[in-house]
């Protein structure tokens, strides 16, 4: 069976969530390389010195709205000044607990985000981006 | 107000009369040195004084005793010219007791005084004129009419001109009054209305950290949830023995409750506080979306409940879509997880009607129903109708409150066996 | 029920007032108790003046008789002042003080403000028949009595229609004729005079 998407990054604070959305992408073969990053910045830092190698980059990026030091938004406000390579070949989903309507609203205005999800990642989730 | 600066008056100038009436006493006793007048002196002086004190002392709350104290003037003016056998200055007394009652701020305090005076005059003047010689009093040379005119006249100016002073005195003092008592109360007002805007500020506030508290609250309390359900998830991706399975299964469902009694806490705290965001409401759309998410509500045991909708369009409808889609997940909700068991073709139906004032919005299912004792209590908190209740008790509570935040109606029609219909009317909010 | 007190008092008081003044104003017109041993000198008879009083020779005099301590005396003084600067030139004004205190001359005179002769011998008066004061006695230019009683109606009246002494100067200088005096000049009011204690 192919692969949906031979690289797929996830941002979380939560070490379980991380490993869930791991275990589910393997389990359905969403994906066929998974970058678990615990951190906004580390994230940021891990795609700037993509940009020459742009092969490299992940297609999807999950992105958990709640995190301590950098939240999501703020990953989105760094994001939009990355070199435009990277821009390009991101593309960016929320993945949260949050059922703030002022949340969606403002992920779902953000031009790099294309869908807000809402936790935990199944199965019939994974399906539903397919 | 105005009853309590006409106390002071009188007060103060009650004060007063007691300073003058005993200078005026003492005058008189003074005066009896001239020619041993002790007794008309002393006599007349203290007779005149027992009036007042008495009439003052018996009927404190009426002012019979200013009127009193006016004719004790008239009485003391008279005492000293008898004393002086004659001094016709001793009439200015009069004029001086004129003056002093304007303190009182009573014009009709003149009157007993003049009366006293002019009546005294013309009387012994006439008895005078026609001869009578028996009358005591006639000390003055003969008085002619042409004298006895002038002196009334000019007297009776001066006691007219204390009056209108008097007069114009209370006038003065209660525009006086007046205004300060609108200004006190426009004061007042002005600080009412600077506490209220504090009120409401600090109000506003706390509201403000109650928001943010809830929703950090609900946001920590179902992230590790949120992680269970995904953990749970990867195991029923695998290979599971039955009895693991049995057990995944109910830990599943438990944490679906938690879960789910979080989310009835946050829409009841947003719908209390959050204000009514007015929007129309396309009925399509919205309960598309909630057919949707309650898609994943049925598990294996329950079948699935057919979801049939009537909307009939036509007119705009505005309301609050997010608390319309509160009421309408709760109630279908309700119907499916409460279908009747027995019942062939388990259905839930939504049927919508739209006019220019309101929308009536209907539920009717085949459940299992609720007895007619409990359709009062089905929308208290925490009220669950029977050990068979699955939910937390808040749903129907919320259902109501926010119904009644849209300034609308609900009302519940159900045969137990029969099934269920919730009418909700809820006014349009167009304009 | 206080009302009705009030009105009551008021009326007590009131009226007590009006009594008061009655009865001092009768008191008033009472005439001067008549002593005992008193012997009246009829009008015409001669006074006897010579080393009582230093008084011009042909002159007529008149007579005030005063007692500081009276109130009716006291009272007529400004009278009496009105009569002397009047007839001064004409006649001789003396004053007899009928008094137990010893005044001077001077304070007399200063009482009065006027330059008269002052004599305090009471023999005067019983030679005269004047038993009260204030009097007025009026001789004539041969020292005989023309005239005593009172200088007005009534001790504290000063009508100028009764002034009786200036009456009496009047008629005895012509200028109108000798009226019928009424009860009331001659029966004197006034202070009764007092018991002399000196000796």
């Amino acid at each position: 069976m192919e692969y949906k998407y031979k690289t797929v990054m996830v941002v979380d604070d939560n070490q379980i969530d991380l490993y869930i959305a791991e275990m589910v992408m393997a389990t359905t073969k969403f994906a066929e390389k998974v970058i678990c990053i615990g951190s906004a910045k580390e994230a940021l830092d891990y795609l700037k010195p993509l940009n020459d190698r742009p092969d490299e980059l992940p297609h999807l990026i999950f992105l958990d709205i709640n995190m301590p030091e950098m939240t999501g938004f703020d990953f989105l406000n760094e994001y939009k000044n990355l070199p435009e390579n990277i821009r390009k070949k991101c593309i960016i989903m929320m993945l949260t607990t949050s059922l703030d309507e002022s949340d969606r609203k403002q992920a779902e205005e953000n031009v790099f985000v294309k869908r807000f999800l809402n936790k935990p990642l199944d199965r019939d989730k994974i399906a539903q981006l397919l | 107000m105005h009853d309590a600066y006409l106390d002071q008056v009188k007060q103060k100038s009650d004060k007063l009369m007691n300073y003058f009436l005993i200078s005026f006493f003492m005058c008189g006793l003074l005066l009896a040195f001239f020619y041993d007048t002790w007794l008309v002196g002393i006599g007349i002086g203290s007779l005149a004084l027992i009036a007042y004190y008495t009439t003052r002392r018996l009927l404190p709350n009426s002012d019979t005793y200013q009127y009193i104290v006016s004719l004790v003037f008239g009485i003391f003016m008279a005492q000293y010219i008898y004393q002086m056998h004659g001094l016709f200055e001793m009439h200015f007394i009069a004029f001086i007791g004129s003056a002093i009652l304007i303190t009182y701020q009573n014009w009709k305090l003149q009157i007993p005084l003049a009366l006293l005076v002019i009546v005294h005059h013309a009387t012994f003047g006439y008895l005078q004129y026609i001869g009578y010689d028996k009358v005591y009093f006639t000390q003055l040379d003969y008085m002619t009419l042409q004298t006895f005119t002038i002196h009334g006249i000019l007297a009776t100016i001066v006691f007219f001109i204390c009056g209108l002073w008097a007069w114009r005195l209370k006038k003065f003092s209660e525009t006086q009054i007046e205004q300060t008592y609108e200004m006190g109360r426009f004061q007042e007002e002005q600080l009412q209305r600077k506490a209220l805007l504090q009120s409401n500020e600090e109000l506003r506030k706390s509201n403000k950290e109650l928001d943010r508290f809830v929703y950090s609250v609900s946001h920590d309390l179902r992230a590790p949830l949120s992680s269970m359900l995904g953990v749970v998830g990867l195991c029923e991706m695998g290979n599971m023995e039955p009895f693991i399975e049995k057990n995944v299964s109910l830990l599943k469902s438990s944490i679906k409750k938690l879960d789910g009694f979080i989310m009835d806490i946050l829409d009841y705290s947003r719908n209390s506080r959050t204000e009514i965001n007015r929007q129309e409401i396309h009925f399509d759309d919205l309960l598309t979306d909630i057919c949707n998410n309650l898609k994943f509500m049925c598990t294996e045991e329950q079948r699935k409940v057919a979801v049939r909708t009537k909307i009939q369009n036509g007119i705009a409808f505005y309301s609050d879509r997010s608390r319309l889609s509160i009421i309408l997940n709760n109630l279908i909700s309700n119907s499916i997880r409460y279908q009747n068991p027995e019942a062939a073709d388990p259905f839930v139906e939504i049927y919508v009607e739209i006019s220019a004032s309101s929308a009536e919005i209907r539920i009717r299912d085949n459940g299992i129903g609720i007895d007619k004792e409990n359709h009062e209590k089905v929308f208290n908190m925490f009220y669950r109708v029977s050990t068979k209740s699955v939910g937390s008790g808040l749903g129907l509570y919320i259902v109501k409150e926010t119904v009644e935040k849209l300034h609308g109606v609900i009302d519940l029609e159900s045969v137990p066996g029969k099934g269920t219909a919730f009418s909700i009317h809820l006014p349009n909010l167009a304009s | 029920m206080k009302k009705a007190l009030t009105i009551a008092l008021l009326l007590v008081t009131f009226s007590s007032m009006a009594c008061i003044f009655w009865y001092t104003d009768w008191k008033y017109s009472l005439p001067t108790p008549v002593p005992a041993k008193y012997r009246p000198v009829s009008t015409g008879s001669y006074v006897e003046l010579a080393g009582k009083l230093p008084v011009a020779g042909n002159k007529p005099v008149f007579l005030h008789f005063f007692n500081p301590d009276c109130p009716c005396s006291r009272f007529n003084i400004p009278y009496f002042k009105a009569l002397v600067r009047k007839y001064g030139d004409r006649i001789s004004f003396g004053i007899v003080v009928l008094n137990n205190q010893s005044y001077s001359a001077k304070q007399i005179q200063d009482k009065f403000d006027i330059d008269i002769p002052v004599s305090f011998d009471s023999t005067v008066a019983a030679a005269c028949g004047v038993y009260s004061t204030p009097q007025a006695v009026l001789l004539d230019a041969g020292h005989h009595l023309y005239y005593r009683g009172n200088y007005n109606k009534s001790r504290y009246c000063s009508d100028s229609r009764s002034n009786f002494a200036q009456m009496a100067i009047d008629s005895l200088f012509g200028s109108v004729p000798r009226p019928a005096f009424p009860g009331l000049a001659l029966k004197a009011y006034g202070c009764t005079l007092p018991v002399c204690t000196q000796k």
